[in-house]
C-alpha cells in the first residue's frame, strides 16, 4: 500500500476516532439551578481574525487601483492585508514600495529642479504628483508651501488691490454723523476693490459712480474710479477703440490731469488713428 | 486552497499498524473520556442555554497607520470615531474607507489612525477648499448685498449636495497637515460686521447646523444703523455656531502708508490695526480666542505678514479668488466672493472644491 491510498484508510479511522469522541462528549453538568441564566438571543457566530470577506474586498480594491496605475491607492489597499495577513502580504508589499520609491525618486528630483529655478507651477505639478503616488510625503508637502509663499510674493504680496490713495480713514471723525459716514465710504471703497479683485469691474465701476453721485467730494472714491475707467480704456483698446473714447472720457472728466488717461487718449484719437 | 497533509506519515506496509494503533489510541480516548456517574438531576428542570463566543470586539489588529476594528452592537461611524480615533469630525474617513452602510457587529472596519491622504492629493485632482466671502444677507439691491432667498438656496444646495461647512479652525488643521477634509469643504465667512449677518443669516445658518465665521471691523459694531450690536454678535458666537475673527480696528488698508509716515509709525500703526481688533472681541467675548484676520480690502504686504506673526494670529484671508490647498500660506488664503447678482450655477461654479494636477 503506498503513502497516498493509506491516507483513506487512516482518515476513515480518524472519522470513527471523531465520532466516537464526539459521542462521548457528554453534555456539561448542569450547574446548579440558581446560577443557571438564559443567555437571550444568540449572536451570529463570531468572525475570526482573519475576515475573509474584508480580504477580498481589499484585494478587488488593490487589483483596482492597479489597473489604473494609483500607486498610493495600491499601497493603502495592501496595508490593510498586512493587518489582516502580514505574512502573505508583505512580499507584495515590499515590492510595490520599490516602485513607488523608484517613480517618487523621478519626480522629486524633477520637482527640486524646477524649485531651484524658481520655476513655480513646474514645481508645484511635479510634487503634487510626487504626492500623488505617497501622500503623505513630507519633502514634497514641505516644499509646495514654500512654493505658495514664493508665488504668493511674485504675484499679490504688497501689490494694491486697487490705486493707492491717501486714506480718509486717518482724518479723526469730529461727529458721530461724520464717523458713520467716514465708516460708509471706507467700506464701499473697500467692496468696490474686491468687485475687481474678484473680476467684477463693471460692478465696481456701479458702485463707486454711484458713491460720487451721494458725495461728489469723495477723492478716494473718485481716484480710484478714474483708474478704473482708465483699465477699462486699456482692455477695450483695439477691440472697441470707440468705447475705449468714452471711458477715457468719463476718466478726465473725473480727474482732468490724470496723466495715463491723457496720454491714452493722445493715442486713440481720430487723428493719431488716421496717421497710422 | 492548501493541501492538508495526513495526519500520520505512513509507509507501505503499515496499515495493519495504523489499524492496531487507532484502536488502541480509541480506547484509551474513550476511556479518558468516561465520565464520573452523573449527580442526580437538579431538582427543578431548567433551560440549559450556553452563553456563545462573543464576537472579537475593539481593536483587532493595527500599526502606526492603520487600524482593524471589530465594532460593538449600537456603534456608529460617529461613536467609533469619537470613541477610538478621539475626534467625532472623524467619521467620514471611516466612512471613505468602509463604504456608506454603516458599520455591522462582528464585522470588522478599517480605521485611519493618521489621515490616510491629509491634503486630499490623488492620481489627477487635489482638493481645494473655498472660504466663501459674504457682507449682507437680506433686502438691498447693491451687488455686496445677498438676498435671504438666494442664501437659503445656497445653504440648500450645500446641505443636499454632499458639502460640508467646515470651521475655520478645522481648515487650520488641514494646513499644517494634522487633518484631513471631507472632500467637498466649504468654509463660510461674513465681513465688517452687518446687522443683517444676524436678522437673516443667522437663522439660515442656525435651520442647517453650519458653522461661520465673522470677521468684525470693531470700530464698526456698536455704532447703530446697519451694524451689528455687541449682544447680537454674543448671541450669534453662544450659539456655537458663529465663530468671531478679527477684521482690522479702522477698516484701513494695511498697505498704505499715511502720507509722510515713516516706517516706524506704519509698523506701530499696524500693530494697533492688528492687535486692537482682538482686544476689542475679548473684552466683548471673554475666553474667545482670536487668531484669525481678515485683510480690510485683502491687501497685505511682508510688513503685515510680520505684524501677523508677531500677533500670533494663525490664518489671514484675502479676497484672492480660489480654493485653498493644504499647501496654501496660511496668512494669505483665497477668499471667493459670493454677489447680489450670482444666481445658483454662478454659486456652484464658484465651489472650487479641486482642481485637476496640472492646471494653474
Amino acid at each position: 500500500m503506498t503513502h497516498h491510498m493509506a491516507w483513506p484508510c487512516a482518515a476513515a479511522h480518524c472519522a470513527i476516532l471523531c465520532a466516537l469522541l464526539a459521542g462521548c462528549s457528554t453534555p456539561p453538568q448542569a450547574p446548579p439551578a440558581s446560577v443557571v441564566e438564559d443567555a437571550g438571543p444568540v449572536d451570529p457566530p463570531a468572525r475570526s481574525t482573519r475576515p475573509a470577506d474584508l480580504e477580498q474586498r481589499w484585494l478587488a480594491r488593490a487589483a483596482l487601483a492597479e489597473s489604473t496605475g494609483d500607486l498610493a491607492q495600491v499601497a493603502l489597499a495592501l496595508d490593510v492585508l498586512l493587518l489582516i495577513d502580514a505574512p502573505a502580504y508583505r512580499q507584495r508589499r515590499d515590492e510595490l514600495q520599490g516602485r513607488i520609491d523608484q517613480a517618487l525618486d523621478e519626480r522629486l528630483q524633477q520637482a527640486r529642479q524646477e524649485h531651484k529655478k524658481g520655476r513655480w507651477e513646474a514645481a508645484e505639478l511635479q510634487y503634487l504628483r510626487a504626492l500623488a503616488l505617497q501622500p503623505r510625503n513630507a519633502e514634497a508637502a514641505e516644499a509646495l508651501r514654500e512654493v505658495d509663499v514664493a508665488r504668493n510674493r511674485r504675484d499679490y504680496l504688497g501689490q494694491p488691490s486697487r490705486v493707492t490713495l491717501t486714506r480718509r480713514a486717518s482724518v479723526p471723525a469730529t461727529t458721530s454723523a461724520a464717523a458713520a459716514a467716514r465708516i460708509e465710504a471706507s467700506m464701499e471703497l473697500e467692496h468696490a476693490s474686491m468687485l475687481v479683485t474678484q473680476g467684477e469691474t463693471g460692478a465696481a465701476i456701479s458702485l463707486l459712480d454711484a458713491r460720487l453721485v451721494r458725495d461728489k467730494t469723495d477723492a478716494a472714491a473718485r481716484a480710484m474710479l478714474t483708474d478704473l475707467y482708465y483699465r477699462k480704456a486699456l482692455d477695450l483698446k483695439g477691440r472697441d477703440d470707440a468705447a475705449a473714447r468714452e471711458a477715457l472720457a468719463r476718466a478726465l472728466q473725473l480727474s482732468p490731469g490724470h496723466a495715463p488717461s491723457r496720454a491714452l487718449s493722445t493715442q486713440l484719437s481720430p487723428s493719431a488713428a488716421a496717421l497710422k | 486552497m492548501r493541501s492538508c497533509p495526513p495526519p500520520f506519515a505512513l509507509s507501505a506496509g503499515s496499515a495493519s499498524g495504523l489499524h492496531h494503533a487507532a484502536l488502541v489510541i480509541a480506547t484509551l480516548l474513550l476511556c479518558a473520556c468516561t465520565t464520573p456517574p452523573a449527580p442526580p438531576p437538579a431538582p427543578p428542570p431548567v433551560r440549559v442555554a450556553v452563553p456563545p463566543a462573543p464576537p472579537p470586539q475593539g481593536l483587532l489588529a493595527r500599526d502606526e497607520r492603520l487600524a482593524l476594528y471589530a465594532p460593538r452592537a449600537g456603534d456608529t461611524y460617529a461613536s467609533i470615531a469619537a470613541g477610538v480615533l478621539g475626534n467625532e469630525a472623524r467619521a467620514w474617513e471611516i466612512t471613505e474607507l468602509n463604504g456608506p452602510n454603516g458599520p455591522l457587529p462582528g464585522i470588522p472596519l478599517v480605521l485611519p489612525i493618521e489621515p490616510v491622504n491629509p491634503g486630499g492629493v490623488r492620481l489627477d485632482r487635489f482638493q481645494t477648499v473655498p472660504i466663501l466671502c459674504y457682507h449682507r444677507v437680506g433686502p438691498g439691491s447693491s451687488r455686496m448685498t445677498v438676498s435671504s432667498a438666494r442664501f437659503a438656496q445656497q445653504l440648500e444646495w450645500l446641505a443636499g449636495n454632499g458639502y460640508t461647512v467646515v470651521e475655520m479652525r478645522r481648515l487650520a488643521g488641514f494646513l499644517e497637515g494634522r487633518q484631513a477634509l471631507p472632500p467637498r469643504s466649504v468654509v463660510i465667512s461674513f465681513d465688517d460686521g452687518y446687522e443683517s449677518v444676524y436678522r437673516h443669516a443667522f437663522p439660515l445658518l442656525k435651520k442647517h447646523r453650519m458653522p461661520a465665521t465673522l470677521f468684525l471691523y470693531t470700530d464698526f459694531v456698536g455704532t447703530g444703523g446697519n451694524a451689528l450690536s455687541w449682544p447680537q454678535v454674543q448671541e450669534m458666537r453662544d450659539s456655537g455656531l458663529v465663530d468671531v475673527q478679527a477684521h482690522s480696528k479702522t477698516h484701513a488698508n494695511l498697505i498704505e502708508r499715511l502720507g509722510d509716515e515713516s516706517e516706524a509709525l506704519y509698523r506701530r500703526r499696524l500693530d494697533t490695526e492688528v492687535r486692537t481688533p482682538r482686544d476689542v472681541i475679548l473684552r466683548r467675548l471673554p475666553a474667545h480666542e482670536v487668531l484669525d484676520y481678515a485683510y480690510p480690502y485683502g491687501d497685505a504686504n511682508e510688513q503685515v505678514l510680520e505684524a501677523m506673526a508677531r500677533h500670533r494670529y494663525r490664518l489671514a484671508v484675502t479676497v484672492n479668488p480660489g480654493g485653498n490647498p493644504f499647501y496654501a500660506q496660511p496668512l494669505m488664503l483665497r477668499r471667493t466672493m459670493i454677489l447680489g447678482s450670482h444666481d445658483l450655477e454662478d454659486f456652484k461654479a464658484r465651489l472650487v472644491v479641486s482642481r485637476p494636477i496640472g492646471t494653474p
